[in-house]
């Protein structure tokens, strides 16, 4: 998983550099603060943290949906503010948490995952044409494309929210817990399908979770969040293995079985 | 992985997700009497069995067919002589231009301004509110009468008027929308996307927002309906001699004691078109309200 010895080191994809986050509100509550957090070319990096410790909000201002109070986010070296909407979208993708309310249940499937492809004035007819094809490469059948989101379940649902994430070529995807919505036995197959598209695609992955199971199976590093701030970084084998803050522990010890069953079920541990 | 999500096997949507309106009897005879007063208003020359302006002294205060009069005048004549049945049919296309425009135009200003409201916040949140609590402490019927005294009286400025008065449900309607759907993921999603606010809000959050706006759309039909006719009856609507069912009532009030069916007729077809309307409106209510959930 690691890059090839003696490789040039990789460029940044996406970087935080001292990014603080207020919400507004009669006291303005400070959830990020001094945030630095870079995503490496071509790696799968994880953030961890419990639930309220900004996780989201760190996603939503990664991809340029949500306004930072100080700070800076560069995509590829450039400061995102500088880019425009849909520069950002033909660099990186969300996919998020809750595939009920991610798609719109107005449109069809089709229509969802073109959605980047008509944003940016693709002709209506090759961009639905594309998104079936896209759907089906996601393990919909094309019979789906002319469904709503209501006809799906929640695991169908994600595949097509994976899709459009896909479909105009980013190079980054952010995904803040896509799989925590979904059965058991669901969460599976879409993170098989994430990891098999990012190594098809060469994408560089922004992966939140506070599921540790899912970092060992997914991820190269791992950062670690707490109360709006970062309180660990590293390679996953060296924070799961020997983490440095007890808070890092504690959230290991709190998922039971990490280094018995969960290894044996990496489909992707083949590869080189 | 921890075993925070239900561990269930099938991964296939439920059948109960697809399921059908259920409504009571309300929708469908409010929709039975608002599709029938439409036809009346389309089809009021092929209906109508005499002009509803010609007059004949010769022929004034015919009694209703089922009071006595006969078949060539069903609900009598007026005090100038013309068929009741024929202005009443009439009628109805004023009470539904009324309705219709009225509500196209105060729409589009109480959806406009809850957009603009709900999406921004801030300043121009706080100034829309201010703009609606100006609104709602004036007395509709009042201020009606002052500005249709002032700027005279035009089925299209009728229209303008109470469009003016009547664009408060929709503001408040969409704007609580448009708060809830901005931070929807499939907003967001749009916006990563790479879509304009503009396309957001036109085609992604407006969809989303129909239900209920048609709800609001209906029970404001109803109001201005209502408003159109008292209007009329106070001399400050409809002109004559065009046929409204308001002004009908108010040419009759003069012989309200000894022909109260002059003013009965118009006043109960006035009631059944609010009421069908309202009907209506509750009936779809409770139709969406049944469908919600995701
Ligand atoms: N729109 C908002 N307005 C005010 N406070 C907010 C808003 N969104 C989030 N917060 C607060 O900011 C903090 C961080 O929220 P965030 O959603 O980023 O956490 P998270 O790590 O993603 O949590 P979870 O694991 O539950 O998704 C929380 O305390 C939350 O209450
Ligand atoms: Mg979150």
């Amino acid at each position: 998983m690691r890059e090839p010895q003696g490789a040039p080191l990789p460029r940044l994809a996406l970087e935080a550099r001292a990014v603080s986050h207020s919400y507004p509100g009669h006291q303005a509550f400070k959830a990020l603060t001094n945030v630095s957090i870079a995503l490496r070319e071509g790696e799968t990096l994880a953030v961890v943290g419990e639930s309220g410790s900004g996780k989201s909000t760190l996603s939503r201002i990664l991809l340029g949906l949500s306004p930072l109070s100080e700070g800076r986010v560069l995509c590829f070296g450039k400061d995102i503010g500088s880019l425009s909407r849909r520069e950002r979208a033909a660099r990186m993708q969300p996919v998020f948490q809750d595939p009920y309310s991610s798609l719109n249940p107005r449109h069809t499937l089709a229509e969802i995952v073109a959605a980047p492809l008509l944003a940016r004035g693709e002709a209506r007819a090759s961009a639905l044409n594309r998104a079936t094809g896209l759907l089906e490469e996601v393990g919909l059948g094309s019979a789906y494309a002319r469904r709503r989101p209501s006809a799906l379940s929640g695991g169908q649902r994600q595949r097509a929210a994976i899709a459009r994430a896909l479909i105009a070529n980013p190079e980054i995807l952010v995904c803040d817990e896509p799989t925590s919505a979904l059965d058991v036995s669901v969460q599976a197959q879409i993170l098989n399908l994430l990891q098999q598209q990012r190594r098809e695609r060469k994408l560089s992955v922004l992966l939140i979770t506070h599921n540790i199971g899912v970092v060992a199976h997914m991820a190269d590093r791992v950062a670690v969040m707490r109360h709006g701030e970062i309180v660990e970084t590293g390679s996953v084998r060296d924070v799961l293995l020997e983490p440095r803050e007890d808070y890092t522990r504690l959230l290991i010890s709190s998922v039971p079985d990490l280094h018995g069953g969960l290894h044996s079920e990496r489909p992707w541990d083949a590869a080189p | 992985m921890t075993a925070s999500t239900p561990l269930v096997a099938d991964d296939q949507p439920s059948l109960s997700r697809s399921r059908l309106p259920t409504a009571g009897p309300g929708l469908w005879v409010g929709g039975a009497i608002l599709l029938l007063t439409v036809l009346l208003a389309i089809f009021a020359p092929l209906l109508a069995p005499h002009s509803p302006y010609a007059q004949s002294l010769a022929e004034r205060l015919i009694k209703p067919v089922f009071m006595g009069g006969t078949w060539d005048h069903p609900l009598g004549t007026d005090h100038l002589g013309r068929d009741v049945l024929s202005r009443l049919i009439y009628g109805s296309r004023m009470s539904l231009a009324v309705g219709f425009g009225t509500i196209l135009i105060s729409a589009v200003l109480g959806i406009g301004l809850g957009l603009a409201a709900g999406f921004r916040g801030g300043r121009t949140d706080a100034f829309v509110v201010f703009l609606l609590t100006v609104r709602l402490s004036l007395p509709i019927m009042l201020a009606a009468i002052a500005l249709n005294g002032l700027l005279g009286n035009s089925l299209g400025l009728m229209m303008l008027i109470l469009a003016f008065f009547l664009w408060d449900q929709f503001l408040v309607v969409s704007r609580a929308l448009a708060m809830r759907l901005k931070n929807a993921e499939f907003v967001l999603a749009a916006r990563a996307a790479g879509f304009s606010d503009f396309h957001i809000i036109v085609r992604e959050v407006l969809p989303n927002m129909t239900g209920p706006l048609v709800i609001v759309a209906t029970l404001e039909m109803a109001h201005a309906i209502m408003l159109e006719s008292a209007l009329s009856f106070l001399g400050l609507g409809i002109r004559p001699p065009a046929a409204s069912w308001g002004l009908m009532i108010a040419e009759a009030k003069d012989f309200v004691y000894f022909e109260a069916w002059l003013v009965n007729i118009p006043g109960f077809a006035i009631f059944t078109l609010v009421a069908g309307i309202t009907l209506f409106g509750e009936g779809l209510r409770t139709v969406f309200e049944n469908a919600g959930g995701r």
